[in-house]
C-alpha cells in the first residue's frame, strides 16, 4: 500500500481543488495512468499512478487539498486494498471530528486515557482542562507571584534576621496623626516613612544590584507594600517615602487597598520599588520571612502589634537580605535604626 | 451575531458556489460583474484591465467583453486615472479605478487627498463622490521593494477619504455596493495573497460571525472565534490580508499552548469601526512596515475607551522597519509572519 501525495504544483497556492477522479474508487489502475484532476488558481493538472495497483480515494471530488496531503492510496500487487470501513479509516474519520491539543495528547499518553474516553466527553476541542477537571489552575496574579518567587529563590542567596520592636509610643503617635491628617495611619505607614528616612544612612538596603560586585545607589526610598485582600497578592509601590509626608503615603496605601478590593492595578502602580515591606497583619503571627524581590537587596516583614506581659505593645520586624550585599551586622543595624525611629516616632510625620 | 452562512447563501444565490466556496479573486470578479450589471452609471478604469488580459490579477476578467466601453484600459498614469474616476463621480456617475499595484497609488495621492476627498465638501453643499480606488497590496510573493508594500497607513486620517481592506469574510458585492452608497471616495486595499484563498473559510476549528450591524453594508466587523471555546484569552485585531496568518497563529496557540484567541477582522480601516474585544488582552497585527501604523490608531482608540478593562496596553505587531527585499528568504524576515503573531500573543498573555 503506498500513499499518493499531492505534489507542489506552483508556489502561489496553498491549496488545490480536486476537480474530478479519472479512476473510480476501488478500480485497478496501471502505472502512468491519469487518476485525478487538480485545479490550481491558474490551470488544471493531472496526477498519474506510479505503479500498478488498486486505487483507493482519500478525498472526494470538490475537496481542497494541500501539497503533501494524501489524496489516494494504491495497493501493491496482490495485497488486498482495505475497505473504507476498516478500523483504521473509521478511527481517522472520528479523529477528524475532535481536536485534541498537543498538551492534552501528552496527558492522554501519560495517563493512558483512550480515544474512546476522549470522544465520550462529547467536546469538539479537548484541552488538558477537559481531561483533568481536578486540576486547580493558578490565577494570573498568582502565576506572576510564582514567577517572581522562583526568580528570587534561584538568583538571590538570602539570609534573615528578626527584631522585636516596641511600638507602644508609635501607636499613640499614629492615632494623633490619623486624627490630624484624617487618614488611617498605623505601624505599617510609620515603618514606610522610617525606612524612607534611612536611605542615606543605609544606601545598600535601597540600592539596585548592577552585578555581583556593585549596586546603584537610590535617591529616595520607593517602598513596595504587599496588599492581599483575598483577590490575590499585589505589591503596589509607595513612591518617594523619603520626601513625602506620612499622610500622603497613607492616602496612597488606602487607595491601593481599595484597588485591591475592587479595581485593577496599573503597571505604574506596581513598578519602581527598591525595597519591599511584607505585611502580616493577622493575629498570632509572630514571625514571617519575606522574599527579596529580584532587583532589590533586602525586604522587610512586619507583624501585627501584640501585647507583652508588661503591657507594652510590640511587633516583629524581619529583614531578609541578599547576603552578597549585606551581612548580619548590616541587617541588625538597619532594623535597629528602624526600631529607634519607631520608639521615638515624633520625627515620623 | 449573524452567521457567515448568510453571506455564503447570498453568494450561492449568485450562482457562484456549488461545493467549495469561490476563490477570493473569482468572488471579487463576480462582484464587479454584478455591480456593473445592476448600475448602468458605473464605470471601471485601470491599466490593462480589458479582455483578453483582464487585469494583472484577472479581477476584471470578462468585464470589458460584457459591458463594453464602461470598462476601459487606460494609459499608464495613476494620477490621471484617479482624477478621471473622481471627475466621473463628481459629475453624477460612479467609478471604480484599479491601481495595478498598491505601491503606485502614491502617484494618485494628490488626486485622492486634494481633489476627490475635498470635492465632497467644497461646493457649499455636500456633493457625493462615489469612487472606489482598488489597490492590490502586500508582499510575501517575492515581487520586490516597489510591488509588495502595504501603504494603507499613508491614507489614514484624510477627512472625506475612507480606507477599506478586502477580507475573506465580507461578501464583496455588499462591501463594494456599501462603499459606493456612501458617496465618499474610498480606497480598497486587496492583499494579493488573498486572491487564491477561498472565501468565508476559517478552518475546522473556528467559526465566523459578525459583531453587530455596520453603518453601511459590508461595514460589519467579522469575529472569528473558536467553536465551543468559551471566553478567549486574547483578541487579535487584523485587517483582511492578515486574516489567514492570524488564523494560523491562533490554531497553533490553541494546539500547542492552549491559548484561546478570537480574531476581529474589520473591513473598514478608517474611520475605525467600533471594535469590541471579548478578552482583556489585545494584539493588533498588520503587514505595514513599522512606524505610524494603523495599529497605533487602533491602540489609541482602545486605550481611551477601555483602558481600565485591559490587563496591559495593546500589543502592536507589524513588518520590520525595512525596505522589502525581493529574495524570498529575506522578504520573510521583514514581512509579518504567523510566528510573529504567535510570539506577540504569548508575550501578551503571560
Amino acid at each position: 500500500m503506498t500513499d499518493i501525495l499531492v505534489p507542489k504544483l506552483n508556489s502561489n497556492d496553498t491549496a488545490y481543488l480536486v476537480v474530478a477522479w479519472l479512476a473510480a474508487d476501488g478500480r485497478a489502475v496501471r502505472a502512468g495512468e491519469a487518476i485525478v484532476e487538480l485545479e490550481t488558481s491558474k490551470t488544471v493538472e493531472e496526477l498519474t499512478a506510479e505503479h500498478d495497483g488498486v486505487l483507493r480515494h482519500a478525498l472526494a471530488e470538490g475537496a481542497e487539498c494541500a501539497p503533501g496531503q494524501v489524496i489516494a492510496r494504491l495497493s501493491l500487487g496482490e495485497e488486498p486494498a482495505p475497505g473504507v470501513a476498516s478500523p483504521a479509516a473509521a478511527e481517522g474519520e472520528r479523529a477528524a471530528t475532535v481536536v485534541i491539543t498537543r498538551p492534552a495528547q501528552a496527558l492522554m499518553a501519560e495517563r493512558g486515557i483512550t480515544l474512546e474516553e476522549v470522544h465520550a466527553l462529547g467536546k469538539k476541542v479537548v484541552t488538558t482542562d477537559d481531561l483533568d477537571p481536578d486540576l486547580i489552575h493558578l490565577s494570573r496574579t498568582q502565576r506572576r507571584v510564582a514567577a517572581v518567587v522562583e526568580e528570587s529563590h534561584a538568583a538571590i542567596p538570602a539570609a534573615f534576621t528578626a527584631m522585636r520592636v516596641d511600638v507602644t509610643d508609635a501607636l499613640s503617635h499614629a492615632r494623633v496623626l490619623s486624627r490630624r491628617d484624617r487618614v488611617l495611619i498605623g505601624v505599617p505607614e510609620l515603618v514606610v516613612k522610617a525606612a524612607g528616612s534611612l536611605v542615606e544612612k543605609f544606601p545598600l538596603c535601597f540600592a539596585t544590584p548592577v552585578s555581583g560586585r556593585s549596586a546603584r545607589r537610590a535617591g529616595a526610598a520607593h517602598v513596595g507594600v504587599t496588599v492581599d485582600l483575598g483577590n490575590g497578592m499585589f505589591v503596589p509601590v509607595l513612591r518617594d517615602a523619603t520626601g513625602r509626608p506620612t499622610a500622603e503615603l497613607a492616602a496612597d496605601l488606602a487607595r491601593y487597598r481599595r484597588t485591591a478590593l475592587n479595581g485593577t492595578f496599573t503597571e505604574a502602580d506596581l513598578s519602581g520599588a527598591n525595597i519591599l515591606l511584607a505585611l502580616h497583619p493577622d493575629d498570632g503571627v509572630i514571625l514571617a520571612t519575606p522574599i527579596v524581590y529580584p532587583g532589590h537587596t533586602c525586604a522587610l516583614s512586619l507583624t501585627a502589634p501584640r501585647q507583652e506581659t508588661d503591657g507594652r505593645r510590640v511587633v516583629t520586624l524581619g529583614l531578609a537580605y541578599d547576603h552578597r550585599f549585606l551581612n548580619g551586622r548590616d541587617a541588625a543595624a538597619f532594623l535597629g535604626a528602624l526600631a529607634a525611629a519607631l520608639r521615638a516616632p515624633i520625627t515620623l510625620s | 451575531m449573524t452567521d457567515v452562512a448568510d453571506a455564503r447563501q447570498s453568494a450561492a444565490r449568485e450562482g457562484a458556489v456549488q461545493g467549495p466556496a469561490p476563490r477570493v479573486a473569482e468572488h471579487l470578479n463576480r462582484a464587479l460583474h454584478d455591480l456593473l450589471e445592476a448600475d448602468p452609471d458605473l464605470h471601471v478604469l485601470g491599466e490593462d484591465i480589458t479582455d483578453p488580459y483582464g487585469g494583472a490579477f484577472k479581477i476584471t476578467k470578462g468585464l470589458s467583453t460584457r459591458f463594453g466601453d464602461r470598462v476601459r484600459s487606460t494609459p499608464i498614469s495613476e494620477g490621471a486615472i484617479t482624477g478621471v474616476g473622481a471627475g466621473l463621480a463628481l459629475a453624477g456617475a460612479k467609478a471604480i479605478v484599479e491601481i495595478m499595484f498598491a505601491d503606485f497609488v502614491t502617484l494618485a495621492f494628490d488626486q485622492l487627498a486634494n481633489f476627490a476627498a475635498k470635492s465632497t465638501a467644497m461646493y457649499g453643499r455636500p456633493v457625493p463622490v462615489p469612487l472606489i480606488v482598488r489597490c492590490p497590496s502586500g508582499g510575501n510573493r517575492g515581487y520586490g521593494a516597489t510591488h509588495s508594500q502595504s501603504p494603507q497607513k499613508h491614507f489614514i486620517g484624510i477627512p472625506g477619504l475612507r480606507v477599506y481592506e478586502l477580507t475573506p469574510f465580507h461578501d464583496a458585492t455588499r462591501l463594494l455596493a456599501g462603499m459606493l452608497e456612501q458617496g465618499l471616495p474610498c480606497l480598497l486595499f486587496e492583499d494579493k495573497v488573498l486572491y487564491t484563498r477561498r472565501m468565508f473559510e476559517a478552518g475546522p476549528l473556528f467559526r465566523v460571525g459578525f459583531a453587530g450591524r455596520g453603518a453601511y453594508p459590508g461595514d460589519e466587523v467579522a469575529r472569528v472565534s473558536l467553536d465551543g471555546g468559551g471566553e478567549p484569552d486574547c483578541t487579535l485585531i487584523v485587517p483582511g490580508g492578515v486574516a489567514h496568518r492570524a488564523l494560523a497563529a491562533a490554531e497553533d496557540l490553541l494546539m500547542e499552548h492552549e491559548v484561546v484567541c478570537e480574531i476581529l477582522v474589520p473591513s473598514r480601516l478608517h474611520p475605525l469601526p467600533e471594535l469590541l474585544p471579548a478578552s482583556r488582552h489585545v494584539v493588533v497585527a498588520e503587514e505595514s512596515t513599522a512606524g505610524g501604523t494603523w495599529g497605533a490608531d487602533v491602540a489609541a482608540a482602545l486605550h481611551s475607551r477601555m483602558w481600565p478593562a485591559l490587563r496591559k496596553p495593546v500589543t502592536l505587531v507589524s513588518s520590520a522597519d525595512s525596505v522589502i527585499p525581493a529574495a524570498a528568504h529575506l522578504e520573510r524576515e521583514v514581512l509579518l509572519q504567523p510566528g510573529d503573531i504567535r510570539r506577540a500573543v504569548l508575550e501578551t498573555v503571560t
